[in-house]
């Protein structure tokens, strides 16, 4: 009942002209962003974030929330009609929906893409919904111990789930930890870091940080050859759903939704290993899915990486810990707004919470109605030169990054870190736990030092609060999983007398 | 890809022995609360470890990956346009920004990327229309201006 009256409560907040615009404007943007290859989700959140400076904060929220779900469905456009995932998450989504375009079925994929990923997106809403506020009541007897553990965890978790090399995610994760570290201590007020350069003593902030290594990095990187694209075509009757096709996907979408939103959930997995899980249960389970492009496979990755998209709010809006680079910038876009993230949020700030849950089912709504009549608009797109889009792009960026703080430096600051993030990118090095522990460090730092302070430094006090010790377990088997993984990995492949 | 990870490595490792020596004068622990060094130097040691542990990882796997590097006209084109922003930057209390952007614009569609004169010149009005009127007009934003009063 308290579910069901606090979405009614987030439905007079939705039901608005402002608030249906900004969520109008959100969705459009994500999936131009998310069509828009070299710039995806995280990157458009983050250039947009500062526009969003002058708006009440639910609108604020639900624009950016809009990007954040709009983009899965503006990467399909361009996985489909052109083999260009827009980013990590759309891979499989190329690899079987490219297919289908390339045997002059692109409007089905289409239409199967978008009726999919409404479907994934509408339940993982419904299962948001029920979910947020229960882990919040619980998440109300954590204390300062609980919550270092907790962003640890996110860390942790990225590292490990996040489906590259365990060492450089961390790695990153302590570089990202470092730049956050960078200004005056809040505790001491000492400063930390700065190098003697006074426009250091604030900090470095997030956006310009997220917007260098996230915007700027993909654009080199897309710049560095002049491709021009083949966008193949989609005529408009054929986008329009088939009730055969929606009957016949519908276990499809379930496994996909149901994946996506459980891998979403987790700290630092997100819609990219949702759908490559999704994509290797579908394998086994479907038996339609040959090399001539599935739709059975097409259905299920897209209902997959929505549901994920949205199961990583979970953890962000009941416990204020950000499951994905996506949430992150929603996190830091909270912060900025003067609204302090965690399980208080619930209770403190409900018609915003449940605001933001009621727009992302009126969201969905407006994707896919919007998705199917405006495909060919966003395929004529995708047939604008790069190089002229990317012009705008930059310059967006360094506004974004100088709007924050009206400085000059700022903007060098985000340049400084498209270089870096460029060089990271060739090395193979993830930059998602970077943006996560710029945003969690802050909160790691006080609570690991209010909990010694309560403990009078010792570090029992995480061994014998019940709730810490299982959370450090957590922890602990985050970091051994890959590490016994890859033990068992190296004896498999390690031929036996017998075998060789 | 295995001398970039070794360098990229030992370049943070670096960074992360800078964190330590440059947060010397800073208190550890002060009476019962861990102090300003606490968390910068146990982060900074434990980045130093993963550092020298992705560097060891690197140096030991045989499996070269490649790296996809751009070929020579691309990675001068990309440094070139890495050049042409950080222009904007540094010119833009000159100039205006607007004005460094407008060049920027012009120089990076006409000159680095090769693309044809009245598309880059549209492309270039619609920018900067965009930018005055989101920041400037709607947002409030103020821009450095320069001697042309933009």
């Amino acid at each position: 009942m308290d579910i069901l009256s606090g979405l009614a409560e987030g439905f007079g907040v939705v039901l608005t002209f402002q608030s249906i615009l900004s969520i109008i404007i959100g969705v459009v943007i994500g999936q131009i962003v998310g069509a828009l290859p070299g710039v995806g989700g995280s990157a458009g959140m983050a250039l947009l974030l500062p526009v969003t400076f002058g708006m009440p904060p639910v609108a604020a929220l639900m624009l950016l929330a809009g990007i954040m779900y709009g983009s899965q469905y503006g990467n399909s456009l361009s996985a489909i009609l052109l083999n260009v995932p827009g980013d990590s998450s759309s891979v499989v989504t190329a690899m079987e929906g490219n297919k289908l375009a390339r045997k002059g079925m692109a409007g089905r994929a289409l239409s199967v893409a978008a009726v999919s990923s409404f479907a994934g997106g509408i339940a993982a809403t419904i299962v948001l919904a029920i979910a947020t506020p229960i882990i919040s009541k619980f998440a109300l007897s954590f204390s300062a111990p609980e919550y270092f553990l907790l962003a640890l965890l996110g860390i942790t978790a990225t590292a490990s789930l996040g489906g590259g090399s365990m060492p450089k995610s961390l790695l990153a994760a302590s570089l990202g930890c470092m730049i956050a570290l960078i200004g005056i201590d809040p505790i001491s007020g000492e400063t930390r870091l700065t190098m003697g350069v006074s426009d250091l003593i604030d900090g470095i902030g997030f956006l310009p940080v997220a917007i260098g290594i996230f915007g700027v990095a993909e654009i080199l990187v897309s710049l560095e050859n002049k491709i021009v694209p083949t966008v193949l075509q989609a005529r408009l009757r054929d986008i329009w759903p088939r009730w055969t096709d929606v009957v016949a996907l519908r276990w499809a979408m379930f496994r996909g939704w149901l994946i996506g939103f459980f891998v979403g959930v987790m700290p630092g997995t997100g819609p990219t290993v949702a759908t490559f899980l999704t994509y290797a249960v579908e394998r086994k389970v479907s038996k339609d899915i040959d090399d001539e492009g599935s739709a059975t496979a097409l259905s299920s990755v897209e209902a997959s990486n929505n549901s994920a998209a949205t199961g990583a709010m979970v953890p962000m809006l009941a416990l204020g810990i950000p499951g994905s680079a996506s949430t992150a910038v929603l996190l830091a876009a909270f912060i900025l707004l003067g609204i302090r993230p965690g399980p208080l949020l619930m209770v403190q700030q409900s018609s915003l919470v449940w605001g933001l849950i009621a727009s992302m089912f009126v969201g969905n709504v407006i994707l896919l109605v919007l998705n199917l009549p405006l495909a060919p608009f966003f395929a004529a797109l995708l047939r604008i030169p790069y190089t002229y889009l990317a012009s705008g792009i930059l310059l967006l960026s360094m506004m974004g990054a100088y709007a924050t703080t009206m400085s000059l430096f700022t903007v060098g600051t985000m340049l400084f870190f498209g270089g870096i993030g460029y060089i990271l990118i060739k090395a193979g090095i993830p930059r998602a736990p970077i943006i996560l522990a710029l945003v969690l460090t802050p909160i790691m730092e006080a609570a690991l030092r209010q909990s010694l302070t309560m403990s009078r430094g010792s570090m029992d006090i995480f061994f014998t609060r019940p709730i810490s010790a299982v959370l450090l377990l957590v922890v602990l088997l985050t970091l051994l999983i890959p590490i016994i993984g890859a033990v068992i990995k190296r004896r498999r492949s390690i031929p036996t007398p017998r075998s060789a | 890809m295995k001398q970039l990870e070794i360098g990229v490595s030992v370049a943070l490792a670096f960074l992360f022995l800078l964190v330590i020596l440059s947060t010397a004068h800073l208190s550890y622990w002060s009476e019962a609360t861990p102090g300003a060094r606490f968390f910068p130097l146990w982060i900074s040691l434990l980045g130093i470890l993963l550092a020298g542990f992705v560097a060891w990882l690197a140096w030991k796997n045989p499996k070269q990956r490649s790296i996809d590097w751009p070929d020579r006209e691309g990675a001068i084109r990309i440094g070139l346009i890495y050049l042409s922003v950080w222009f904007v930057v540094l010119s833009a209390p000159y100039l205006g920004f607007l004005t460094s952007a407008t060049i920027f614009c012009l120089v990076f569609l006409l000159g680095l990327m090769r693309a044809r004169v009245v598309p880059s010149i549209i492309t270039t009005v619609v920018v900067i229309a965009i930018v005055r009127v989101l920041f400037v007009g709607v947002l409030d934003v103020q821009l450095p201006t320069g001697p042309f009063g933009f």
